[in-house]
């Protein structure tokens, strides 16, 4: 089997405000987030000639697209798969560039989250056939009941377990004031986090990521191409993605406290872009912290923390923009929202903008690979990516 | 047939484990374990996805289990939104046995203590529906 290692280049991306976008429709955001990455790469709409279009809320087929950028008559597919979309609308348009059927292919990932159902609402359909069965269950509690299983599995107490929730929202923040597309730019202290009003035991207001509106867009190509387009190109060295199978259900000995689906597709993308030792070898990743559990746990799936030790690289500050492993350098969901099939492609611009030291106030010391991480859904059932990039 | 009335809200009606209403109706809260692999099983099923036989006998829940999470729904999905604040809860039985569901109304949050002791039991609920919830021991 052979992998997707170098086979595939980045050469535009672009990435409008994420927020509350009231004044403008999808394929208004579609259209700001294409012609950045158009601009970027140096391109016209004409050049395109496949697209991927991820998105949970805003229409469907792939007219979307084809219509917001006037495309002529090309291929254009529509992608849903949760909060992992962007990312796999990403590999889709990867996966056609390395397979010789096209030599240019765009990807987009779009929501209006804010003016569909109140926003994110908690009304949950996946996975679930909505004939069969009303799910009690919202997104922040069911998190929440991961991290309260956390506290039960390693003996942690509220409070301790709630300050190391604080300090990961604190430098999320911190991160996301340097982040001019952020929806929040603004500083928390640990005080705020662990006192904010509880959304769902022991989750509070700021343990939780945002409500927002958003697009992003790449622009990828063969590596041969990309040389005659630009020097600071970036390669795709691997591209995971897993979908559980209700293993939650089925298996009785299912723990709640690790995510299978991100274990598997760490190990996936590590083997395809030969990365053996992730904490020594990735230099920043973007991870999916719709909630400050979720961010915890994912160091640990990633193979950054030791199962369980999560939270002493926390206390430790690995993961702050001085550390040795700076994860959401961007401010990650917590500041920009998750706008679920935008989201994937958010993380990506940052990590491309790291490699290329494009990164302005954020920007990194060393950074030869990045990561991005998005999982979504609910336990047995997560729709997972991890991604791998490097520098030509 | 059968889970027409579980829950709060609708459920499916038709599940080879309807049974389940029935024990649920006659006081007992029950799961299913495999006859071959010996594999237990809640919510019951019948058919082992372990070894994928459809030998399936029914055992009853008895004794204490141990909570071993929780959370408080504040603001309920849709659907909902009237039952909201309630607590729901992880509880582990023994011999591989989880068990997800409410904590029942007369445990307030203050009083939750994570490994405290629980138990489970069929509860009825408005408009003749059923379901089961944990309580005290």
């Amino acid at each position: 089997m052979k992998g997707i290692k170098d086979r595939v280049a980045i050469v535009g991306m672009g990435c409008t405000q994420f927020g509350e976008l009231w004044d403008k429709n999808h394929r208004d955001l579609v259209v700001d987030a294409c012609y950045e990455a158009f601009e970027d790469a140096g391109i016209e709409p004409k050049d395109i000639q496949m697209a991927w279009y991820g998105s949970r809320e805003t229409g469907f087929t792939g007219t979307q697209l084809a219509s917001a950028l006037k495309l002529e008559y090309i291929p254009v597919s529509r992608v849903e798969n949760f909060c992992a979309g962007g990312t796999d609308t990403f590999r889709n348009a990867c996966y056609a560039v390395a397979s010789g059927v096209c030599d240019i292919a765009l990807a987009v990932g779009v929501e209006k989250c804010k003016d569909h159902s109140g926003g994110f609402n908690l009304d949950i359909l996946e996975p679930f056939d909505r004939s069969m069965v009303e799910w009690d269950l919202p997104p922040a509690s069911q998190f929440a009941q991961l991290a309260t299983r956390y506290m039960y599995h390693y003996g942690w107490k509220y409070e301790e377990l709630k300050r190391i929730f604080a300090m990961i929202d604190v430098k999320n923040h911190h991160n996301g004031t340097m982040s001019p597309n952020a929806q929040f730019r603004r500083e928390i202290t640990v005080e705020q986090a662990m006192n904010a009003p509880i959304i769902s035991h022991p989750l509070g207001l700021l343990d939780a990521c945002g409500v927002s509106d958003g697009s992003a867009a790449a622009i990828v190509t063969t590596p041969e191409i990309a040389k005659s387009m630009r020097k600071d190109y970036i390669l795709v060295k691997a591209i995971a993605l897993t979908n559980g199978a209700g293993q939650a259900i089925l298996q009785p000995e299912y723990d709640f406290i690790h995510f299978p689906e991100t274990v598997a597709a760490a190990r996936n993308a590590y083997k395809e872009a030969e990365i053996t030792n992730p904490r020594q070898e990735i230099d920043c990743a973007e991870v999916h912290d719709c909630f400050a559990i979720t961010e915890l746990i994912t160091y640990e799936d990633l193979g950054f923390s030791p199962r369980g030790k999560g939270p002493e690289d926390v206390e430790a500050g690995s993961f702050t923009l001085t550390g040795n492993l700076p994860v959401n350098s961007d401010g990650g969901l917590k500041c920009f929202g998750h706008p679920l099939s935008a989201s994937g492609l958010r993380m990506i611009y940052e990590i491309y903008h790291q490699l290329q030291g494009k990164a302005g106030p954020r920007q990194l010391k060393k950074v030869d690979i990045g990561l991005t991480h998005n999982i979504g859904g609910i336990c047995g059932f997560f729709n997972c990516t991890v991604a791998v990039f490097g520098k030509p | 047939m059968g889970f027409e009335n579980f829950g709060t809200v609708s459920f499916t009606a038709e599940a080879k484990a309807a049974d389940f209403i029935a024990y649920l109706e006659a006081g007992k809260v029950m799961a299913t374990r495999c006859r071959q692999c010996g594999a237990s099983y809640f919510p019951p099923k019948m058919d082992c996805p372990r070894c994928l036989l459809s030998d399936m006998e029914w055992f009853e829940i008895k004794g204490n289990g141990k909570l071993s999470s929780y959370t408080v729904v504040n603001y309920g999905p849709a659907g909902f939104e009237a039952d909201a604040p309630y607590i729901l809860a992880l509880g582990e039985f023994g011999d591989g046995i989880q068990i997800f569901g409410r904590l029942s109304r007369d445990i307030e949050e203050k009083d939750i203590e994570l490994g405290m002791s629980l138990m489970v039991s069929p509860v009825k609920l408005p408009d003749d529906r059923i379901a089961y919830e944990f309580r005290r021991t």
